[in-house]
C-alpha cells in the first residue's frame, strides 16, 4: 500500500486523540470524542471538520465559464460572481464523474472544489475539455476547514470582519482570519448553518487551533469523518461512490434540480431521456423499524423480489433509529415500505421523505 | 485501556469470569472502544446452547458489525436484558453493567484464554 498522505492538520488530529483511518489516500480523523456525540454537537452547537483532503482547481481565462458550462450539468449563468453552485461532471452516458462545487470567485476565473478520491480523474477529464482556458490543481497548497452548526456565526464573529458574515447560503467572499487570507464560503455538508473556510495549507494549523480555542465557549468540538457521514446521510446528501458514480446518473439519485437543459453539456441527451421516460431506479430514504443498520450493498426486497440495494446507512441520533439511502426500481417509488436483508434476516424499512432532518442552512 | 484483574480474555476481545460452573461473558473495553457507539446487540435466548469459539451474537456500531465468539461451551442461564434495550451500556461499562450472558458450563476449559497481562500485551500489538 502506498504511504498515506497527511493533511496540514495531521499533528492537530493526533494531539487531539483522534482515531485516524485511511480515506481517499489520506490519513484522516474518523472520530475524536465519539461519532454520535460529535453528530449531536454539530446540530446543537458547532463542529469543526478538517476536509483538507478535498481538491481545489482553478480554471482561468476569458473562456473559463463557457468551457466549464460544456461539461457540467447545472447552469453557471444562473449564479453571479461571488456565488457558489452545486454541480456535476457527467460522462457521455450521464453517469457522474464527480459532484463538485463551482465558485464564480473572479469575474472570469472559476474555483472548483472536488472530492479527494476523484481529484486526479477530474483533473484529467476537465483538462481534456479545455481549449482556451488553463487548469491548475492547487489542492496541496490549500486547506479546507468546515465550521458547521448553529453557533458557527457566533464563533466567526470573533475572528473575521463581521460584515462578511452577511453572506447568504452558497455565497462566498475573500476574507481574512488572524491576518491570513481566507476564502469564506457559506456552504456545508451537514444541513446546518455553517461555513467552509479555504486557507493556505501553511496557515491551517493556526486557524484550526484558534477556531477551537475561541469556539470552545460556544460548544465547538472537533468532528471526524464518521460524524460527517452521519450528518450528510441524515440530510440525504449524496456521497460519490455511494449515491453517485460513473454508472449512476443525477436523475436516478434524485438530483434533477442540478441538471439544467437550458444549455448543452456532456451527457445531456441521456439525462434528458431519463427525465422524459423515467430512470430505471430511484433513490429512496428508509427509516428502519429495528435497531440494525442497513449498510451499503445490503439487498432490498419487495416481498420475494429483490428490487434494489442500499447505498448508505447509519444510525440517526435525530430520529433515534437507523436510517438508510438506497436505490429501488422506479415502479416502486411510492411503496410505503421495503424489507432489507441484514445478515440473513429481513428488517423493515419505512420509506421516508428526505431529508431525515429538516435543513437549517441559512437561505 | 482498562483490563481488569480476575477476568480471562479471548483473541476476539471477549472476557469471561468463572464462579464455580457459571461463566459470565462480555466484551472488553478495547472492543467497545474500537467499535465506537454501539447501537445494536443481538444475543441468544435463555436455554440456548453456546459453543466455545463459535459465534453467539452480534454487536453493531455506527461504523461496523462484529460477531461475538463464545469463550465457553454451555447453556445460557441468563441474558442481560438491559443491554438489549440500551446497547450504549456496552460503551459505558463493558465489565459490570454491560455483561452479556451467564452460561452454565460442564467443565472450565482455559485453553486459548489469556490472563490480563497477556491480553494487555496482545492489544498493544494490535495497535
Amino acid at each position: 500500500m502506498p504511504e498515506l498522505a497527511k493533511t496540514p492538520l495531521h499533528t492537530q488530529h493526533v494531539e487531539l486523540g483522534a482515531r485516524m483511518v485511511p480515506f481517499a489516500g489520506y490519513s484522516m480523523p474518523v472520530q475524536y470524542s465519539g461519532l454520535l456525540e460529535e453528530t449531536k454537537a454539530t446540530r446543537a452547537t458547532a463542529g469543526l471538520f478538517d476536509v483538507s483532503h478535498m481538491g481545489q482547481f482553478w480554471v482561468r481565462g476569458k473562456a473559463a465559464l463557457e468551457e466549464i458550462q460544456a461539461i457540467t450539468t447545472n447552469d453557471l449563468n444562473r449564479i453571479q460572481v461571488g456565488q457558489a453552485q452545486y454541480n456535476m461532471l457527467c460522462n457521455p452516458i450521464g453517469g457522474v464523474i464527480d459532484d463538485i462545487i463551482v465558485y464564480r470567485r473572479h469575474p472570469e476565473d472559476l474555483f472548483i472544489c472536488v472530492n479527494a478520491s476523484n481529484r486526479h480523474t477530474d483533473f484529467d477529464w476537465v483538462k481534456g475539455h479545455l481549449k482556451r482556458s488553463t487548469l491548475t490543481d492547487e489542492s496541496d497548497e490549500t486547506a479546507l476547514i468546515a465550521l458547521q452548526g448553529p453557533q458557527s456565526e457566533a464563533v466567526l464573529m470573533k475572528l473575521v470582519d463581521p460584515s462578511h458574515l452577511a453572506l447568504k447560503y452558497y455565497w462566498a467572499c475573500e476574507s481574512q482570519m488572524l491576518s491570513r487570507p481566507i476564502y469564506l464560503s457559506r456552504t456545508g455538508y451537514t444541513g446546518e448553518d455553517g461555513f467552509e473556510i479555504y486557507c493556505r495549507a501553511k496557515d491551517a494549523p493556526t486557524i484550526w487551533d484558534t477556531l477551537l480555542d475561541k469556539g470552545h465557549e460556544n460548544g465547538l468540538v472537533p468532528c471526524g469523518l464518521g460524524s460527517r457521514d452521519t450528518l450528510r446521510t441524515e440530510m440525504g446528501y449524496p456521497l460519490h461512490g455511494h449515491e453517485l458514480s460513473a454508472e449512476i446518473s443525477p436523475i436516478e439519485a434524485g438530483l434533477s434540480w442540478v441538471v439544467k437543459f437550458t444549455k448543452s453539456f456532456v451527457g445531456d441527451s441521456v439525462l434528458k431521456s431519463q427525465v422524459e421516460n423515467g430512470p430505471t431506479r430511484i433513490l429512496k430514504g428508509l427509516q428502519m423499524e429495528d435497531r440494525r443498520i442497513a449498510r451499503p450493498g445490503y439487498r432490498i426486497f419487495d416481498g420475494n423480489s429483490e428490487i434494489g440495494v442500499i447505498s448508505s446507512g447509519t444510525f440517526s441520533p435525530h430520529r433515534n433509529a437507523p436510517v438508510a439511502l438506497g436505490f429501488v426500481e422506479l415502479r416502486l417509488k411510492d411503496a410505503p415500505q421495503f424489507e432489507v436483508q441484514i445478515r440473513g434476516e429481513r428488517s423493515v424499512g419505512r420509506t421516508t421523505p428526505l431529508p431525515f432532518v429538516p435543513s437549517r442552512a441559512k437561505r | 485501556m482498562s483490563v481488569p484483574e480476575g477476568l480471562h480474555y479471548t483473541k476476539e476481545h471477549e472476557w469471561v469470569s468463572f464462579d464455580d460452573n457459571i461463566a459470565t461473558v462480555g466484551i472488553t473495553d478495547f472492543a467497545q472502544s474500537s467499535l465506537g457507539d454501539i447501537t445494536f446487540v443481538q444475543l441468544p435466548k435463555e436455554g440456548d446452547q453456546v459453543k466455545k469459539d463459535d459465534p453467539f451474537g452480534v454487536v453493531e456500531s455506527v461504523k461496523a458489525v462484529s460477531d461475538l465468539y463464545s469463550p465457553v461451551t454451555g447453556r445460557v442461564m441468563e441474558v442481560n436484558e438491559p443491554v438489549l434495550k440500551a446497547p450504549e451500556l456496552l460503551n459505558e461499562d463493558p465489565y459490570t453493567d454491560g455483561w452479556l450472558l451467564k452460561v452454565e458450563t460442564k467443565e472450565i476449559d482455559m485453553e486459548g484464554l489469556m490472563s490480563p497481562d497477556e491480553y494487555t500485551d496482545y492489544i498493544e500489538e494490535q495497535g
